[in-house]
């Protein structure tokens, strides 16, 4: 299903945004005002990414959740130029760190160095890393090792880092936007269940169509260098992510998220067959919040206060691909997670037909 | 209640009141096809009975089929039952599923469902977002048109049970149309196939032919005797119509000389009861036709009839006038003109009677002592007594005063000649009484047997049997084996004595039969078949020396369930060959014997074949003596009504 988002054109976006901020009433002008300037970021982003209108989106939806994406694609489909574009859209501070084998994790948290002042007294001084920023590309993350990987565990799940005994907080916003090549495998490290259940969304970019390559080779390869409009600012952003907090979420939504989340694991009563035969292991309850989270960021982006089932069913994808553990079966019949998804959506749109 | 949760749950109960009246008709729908079905099934051995159908023996037994229906029939209920329950339960709907229901028809997410959440309280937020939510779902809840889906009676259901009705309401009558198409069908396929199968069909022979002829010509002129009652002119035509038929249609003579048979049996039998003349019938006759009547009767012997209608004239006569009177007599004298032999004027009574006397009392001439009463009298008993000896054939003719018929002819002749006199001169009481004489003289030669219709009746009745049997005799030969008829030679008959049997028949092939010596003397007959393996059966002696009848064994051998007398050994036993009754009759007789088939004539035609054809075996002697009235109680207690 198409998320349809009401859009806005960039050179009409307003600079100074309607969100009051956080702690500010929910009213219905406040939405539609959210519903437009989302819309304007979204069109902002497409301005220059061409074709992946679902992939912006559902980072959008993984920036207001405050949540981190991982995105898998082949090089070259604009993973790298997603997260620049959307920072300079946003204004926020990003940097990227480009991971390699030898990558170590003090490149990425930062150190305490040895440095001297006007009177030649030495002392420790913290020189932060990269992940110090609103907006962090971990570019090809898969091919750190897992020690280096891991350094991001706590900055991807507390906001801070800790370093030289003491914890140094993370800017707000953070968002860890992770990339991977899903082809060259030989010498990476795929990264591990945990690792990979800390990100929000997972997202895969697929190859654009013959229309998109088109338009590709007509404006991105010109004289003049494209710029990205400022579209919100960061307290906007501040704001629009409190909202998404604040989106109504009946009891039966969130049954249906639960119920949902259950059936991935394959001793469910619930779970379909095909999640029997082919998942080893399910969802975590974090898969369950992040469902909701998501939700309700889409929910958001709609224009709505309440969430739907029909929002957990837009994010299900992105949601629970990478967190399921497929079994040696689905391997050996090359049964993919998005195609065990697909199962339990249409398992779960039955049920919710029938009980309606 | 809030306002949300009061709307959406009264259209909850309105919606779950409609499922259950659908499941209702539903169940309703698919418990009348199963009462159909078991039904079907309950009565399958009655519907094929419609259809005279045999039942089939792969099919269990009707009263297991009658269980099987009760048993089908419960569980068939407990299912639909149990399945109205479980669909009633699935499609009862919760406020939930009403509200959810509403947000999928108008296109709202959740947003009903999620407002009757904020309004039950149960969803975290705040104040104002709980607003707005509500809100939102008031403004859309206002906008529904139609909250319930529209009626949907179970269509096909009920569409399958209304069918499975009228097919129940008209099976009856359709499958007695089916019935009625398939026997008449069977009927003409079994007619053609039996077309097919039998022989030619045999045709009279000669002398049977000759004897029916006989038989019609002789009842076509008694039914055309003016004095008959009408029941009785109706028999002899009957009677004559199925002779003809005999003659027209071979296939069906031995019916119709049954029939004939019948028909003069009743006749004979109401003519001793109430007579076979009606006064009545003179009614439409002026008084020259009744003379005319009388004087054909005369003429051609038929002397009850001439009795009758002179009755009728003598009282006529008694109160004429003198033209009726002269009217009558130039109808007598028309059929019996006066004779040259001169006649004394002025004659009396006196003198007529005593010329009645007899030629054998004109030598003692007492005719002329005026008793009329007497000699009249003594003429009769004389005459009578010679005549019965005449007819035993012992008496010898022209002895003394016994009078021959020819003579007796003659003198009734002169008598109406002198009435006719008398009349002319219009002595109506004279005349009627001459007449009245006369018609007891003839009405007392009728009685004893001579010129009697009923007697007439009998020879005809004998001519008809004796075709009839004749003819069950050839078809009996032709069904045992189709050879050529033997020909049987002479019987050779030995002095006067009684007959002897049995004959024997001689053949190729040697064969014994039972024969019957007939008439006066020692008959002994002999017949020989002809043809290959044939087998001769008994001549028949006969004084006259007629060739005995004979039959062979042809070459197409015996047909099934026929066995030749002489062919089964004692103790052995036999199988009578399913193939025995005429196919396509047995329908008829099961009909004839469940209700009021025997007052048809399909029956009756049945019956009497059969009946030949018994008579016929048991004539043959090939039913064993002690069995052979039972055969005939038979027949006779199922014959047509």
């Amino acid at each position: 299903m198409q998320t349809v988002i009401p859009t806005q054109s960039p050179a009409q976006a307003p600079l100074t945004q309607p969100n009051p901020g956080p702690g500010a009433p929910i009213t219905e002008q406040r939405l539609v005002a959210a519903q437009e300037v989302l819309g304007g970021l979204k069109l902002e982003i497409e301005r220059r990414l061409y074709g992946q209108d679902a992939l912006v989106v559902q980072a959008i939806i993984g920036l207001l959740a405050r949540g981190n994406v991982l995105i898998e694609g082949p090089p070259g489909l604009g993973k790298t130029l997603l997260v620049r574009v959307m920072s300079e859209a946003l204004h926020l501070e990003f940097s990227r760190i480009q991971f390699t084998p030898d990558l170590m994790p003090a490149d990425i948290t930062g150190s305490q160095s040895l440095v001297h002042d006007e009177h030649g007294r030495a002392s420790l001084e913290f020189r932060a890393g990269p992940v110090f920023a609103n907006i962090v590309l971990a570019d090809e993350i898969n091919r750190a090792t897992p020690k280096t990987q891991s350094a991001l565990l706590e900055a991807m799940q507390e906001q801070s880092v800790t370093v030289g005994g003491g914890r140094r907080p993370l800017p707000a916003p953070f968002m860890v936007i992770a990339t991977q090549n899903p082809i060259e495998m030989e010498g990476t490290y795929p990264l591990p269940e945990a690792q990979l259940d800390r990100f929000l969304l997972k997202l895969e970019v697929g190859f654009p169509s013959f229309e998109t390559l088109r338009d590709i080779g007509l404006h991105t390869t010109g004289k003049e260098e494209l710029t990205t409009n400022r579209v919100m600012d960061k307290a906007t952003l501040l704001g629009l992510q409190e909202l998404v907090r604040e989106i109504a979420v009946a009891p039966h939504v969130a049954e249906h998220a639960a119920r949902l989340t259950m059936a991935t694991h394959p001793d469910a009563p619930d779970a379909p067959e095909s999640i029997r035969k082919y998942v080893r292991y399910g969802a975590s309850p974090r898969a369950m919040q992040a469902l909701i989270l998501a939700g309700r960021a889409h929910a958001l982006l709609c224009g709505r206060a309440w969430m739907s089932e029909e929002d957990i069913h837009q994010v299900a994808h992105p949601v629970l691909r990478h967190r399921m553990i497929p079994s040696f079966d689905a391997k050996l019949e090359n049964v993919t997670n998005n195609d065990l998804v697909d199962q339990l959506l249409a398992t779960a749109a039955q049920r919710v037909r029938a009980s309606g | 209640m809030s306002d949300l949760e009061a709307l959406v749950s009264r259209w909850t109960r309105s919606n779950n009141r409609r499922v259950l009246l659908e499941e209702l008709l539903r169940g309703l729908g698919w418990t009348a096809i199963a009462a159909a079905s078991a039904l079907t099934i309950h009565r399958m051995p009655g519907l094929l009975g419609r259809l005279h159908v045999d039942w089939p023996e792969w099919l269990p037994t009707p009263s297991t089929m009658a269980t099987a229906a009760w048993v089908l029939a419960s569980l068939a209920l407990v299912g639909i039952t149990a399945r109205a329950i479980v669909r009633v339960t699935r499609r009862r709907i919760d406020t939930l599923g009403m509200a959810r229901r509403l947000d999928t028809q108008q296109g709202t997410k959740d947003l009903i469902a999620t407002g009757l959440a904020v309004e039950a309280g149960t969803v975290a937020g705040s104040a104002d977002l709980q607003q707005v939510v509500h809100g939102r779902a008031a403004t859309a809840i206002a906008g529904v048109v139609r909250p319930l889906p529209r009626f949907a009676a179970p269509g096909r259901v009920l569409a399958g049970a209304g069918v499975l009705g009228v097919v129940a309401l008209a099976m009856p009558s359709l499958l007695d149309e089916l019935a009625k198409l398939t026997i008449a069908d069977a009927s003409a396929a079994q007619l053609e196939t039996v077309a097919a199968e039998e022989p030619a069909v045999l045709p009279l022979d000669a002398e049977t032919k000759a004897r029916i002829d006989k038989a019609i010509a002789e009842l076509g002129r008694h039914e055309r005797n003016p004095a008959l009652r009408r029941e009785a002119r109706e028999q002899l035509a009957a009677a004559r119509e199925h002779l003809q038929r005999a003659i027209d249609d071979p296939k069906q003579a031995a019916a119709s000389l049954s029939r004939a048979e019948q028909a003069l049996r009743k006749l004979a039998k109401e003519a001793r009861r109430q007579g076979l003349f009606d006064p009545e019938a003179f009614s439409n006759m002026s008084d020259d036709q009744v003379a005319d009547a009388m004087s054909k009767a005369m003429e051609e012997g038929e002397n009850d009839t001439a009795a009758a209608t002179g009755e009728e004239l003598a009282r006529r006569m008694e109160s004429a006038s003198e033209p009726e009177l002269r009217k009558m007599a130039e109808a007598f004298r028309k059929r019996f003109p006066p004779t040259s032999s001169p006649k004394p004027k002025g004659r009396t009574p006196d003198e007529s009677g005593k010329d009645e006397s007899g030629e054998g009392k004109d030598e003692s001439g007492e005719g002329k002592s005026g008793e009329d009463k007497d000699e009249s009298g003594e003429g009769k008993s004389g005459e009578g007594k010679d005549e019965s000896k005449d007819e035993s054939g012992e008496g010898k003719s022209g002895e003394g005063k016994r009078e021959t018929a020819e003579e007796r002819r003659e003198r009734w002749r002169k008598a109406l000649e002198e009435m006719a006199e008398d009349m002319e001169r219009g002595e109506s009481g004279l005349s009627s009484s001459e007449m009245r004489r006369l018609a007891e003289e003839l009405a007392d030669e009728a009685d004893r047997g001579n010129g009697g219709m009923d007697r007439a009746l009998d020879e005809a009745l004998g001519e008809v049997e004796g075709a009839r049997r004749r003819h069950l005799e050839e078809l009996g030969r032709e069904r045992e084996g189709e050879g050529k008829p033997g020909e049987g030679k002479p019987g050779e008959g030995k002095g006067p004595g009684e007959g002897k049997g049995p004959g024997e028949g001689k053949g190729p092939g040697e064969g014994k039969g039972p024969g019957e010596g007939k008439g006066k003397g020692e008959g002994e007959g002999k017949g020989e078949g002809e043809g290959e393996g044939g087998e001769g059966e008994g001549g028949e002696g006969d004084p006259s020396g007629r060739p005995g009848p004979g039959g062979g064994k042809g070459p197409r051998g015996l047909r099934p369930g026929f066995f030749p007398p002489g062919s089964i050994k004692p103790g052995e036993r036999v199988d009578v060959p399913s193939g025995g009754p005429p196919k396509g009759a047995v329908r008829i007789i099961e009909r004839a014997a469940s209700g009021p088939g025997r007052d048809t004539q399909e029956y009756a035609d049945i019956h009497h074949e059969y009946a030949a054809v018994a008579e016929a075996a048991v004539r043959r002697e090939e039913i064993p003596l002690t069995r052979r009235d039972y055969i005939r109680e038979y027949f006779q207690a199922v014959r047509p009504n």
